[in-house]
């Protein structure tokens, strides 16, 4: 009956010991499912590429600032994997944090470009009116200045007049104005 | 007029000048042969339109220089200032015609 019991106990403590085991061994997979190790530097390659063809697509686009900047965040996730050979966890998220980066700095860009294109073509928008406006200035200063009255004294834009050759040929307005030159009008009687 | 004939021949590259009648009696023969008379060195005609009632010209000899934008530079009723006067003023005109050649 000791026999047994004996038998029992070493059983039992074999057990517990082959559970202790169990739980270290599953604790131990547990850790190595989260190493930030080998997937980060398997991702790490990919969020170069992404930033570096990020940065040819803002070099097309002309946004050169937000090329240098995500240079600079990849570098950044360059030093944290390197620190975090002894912090799983923190590099766990430094990983996540890095994706994140990446779709945010796809969205940027899709953005930016968006962006980038509308502001193209208000810009376009904002030149042709500035070439109306301007040709409009143009054609008014050939007429007369704005602030200048219509009337005949000193300083004032005469209304439309003309005159007429012995011919009886009109001289208009216009036609002395095309001339550039001043003019001076003698006004007389044969008597 | 005569005096104005004689001096305007010096500013005829830079000014131009009209003579135009407001005698509504004289005819085109009348006028001409008034020029030869007198040797007008500019060329007559007449005012079209309004133009006697918006510039309010009411006596001879009454004068209106225009610059090269046409705006009124100077005004004047019969014969105000004389002679002098008017070398004054060509010579004025001839200034803002090199302005605006110069300008352009």
């Amino acid at each position: 009956m000791i026999g047994i019991r004996k038998t029992f106990r070493t059983s039992v403590a074999a057990l517990a010991l082959a559970a202790a085991a169990l739980a270290l061994f599953a604790v131990a997979c547990g850790s190595s499912d989260s190493e930030p190790t080998e997937p980060t530097s398997a991702q790490e390659p990919s969020a170069l590429e992404v930033s570096d063809s990020a940065s040819q697509d803002d070099v097309a686009s002309g946004s050169g600032s937000t090329a240098s900047q995500s240079d600079g965040d990849s570098m950044a996730s360059d030093h944290d994997t390197d620190d975090d050979d002894g912090d799983s966890m923190s590099s766990g998220h430094d990983v996540d944090d890095a994706d994140d980066a990446m779709a945010s700095q796809d969205d940027m860009d899709e953005e930016d470009d968006g962006e980038a294109v509308t502001t193209q073509d208000d810009a376009s928008e904002d030149a042709g009116e500035a070439v109306t406006t301007q040709e409009d200035v143009t054609e008014d200063s050939t007429v007369e200045p704005a602030s200048v009255k219509i009337g005949t004294g000193v300083g004032e834009m005469p209304p439309d007049y003309y005159i007429l050759d012995l011919e009886h040929k009109e001289i208009t307005q216009q036609d002395q104005l095309a001339t550039g030159r001043p003019v001076f009008y003698y006004f007389f009687t044969t008597w | 007029m005569q005096g104005l004939s004689e001096i305007y021949p010096q500013y005829s590259d830079k000014v131009d000048l009209y003579a135009l009648s407001i005698d509504t009696t004289a005819s085109d023969s009348e006028i001409v042969a008034y020029g030869q008379e007198h040797g007008l060195t500019f060329p007559m005609g007449y005012p079209g339109g309004r133009m006697v009632a918006d510039f309010n010209i009411k006596q001879q000899s009454s004068t209106v220089a225009l610059k090269p934008d046409g705006i009124v530079l100077h005004k004047t009723g019969y014969g105000s200032g004389g002679l002098s006067k008017y070398e004054g003023l060509l010579q004025q005109l001839a200034d803002l015609a090199d302005t605006a050649g110069a300008a352009n």
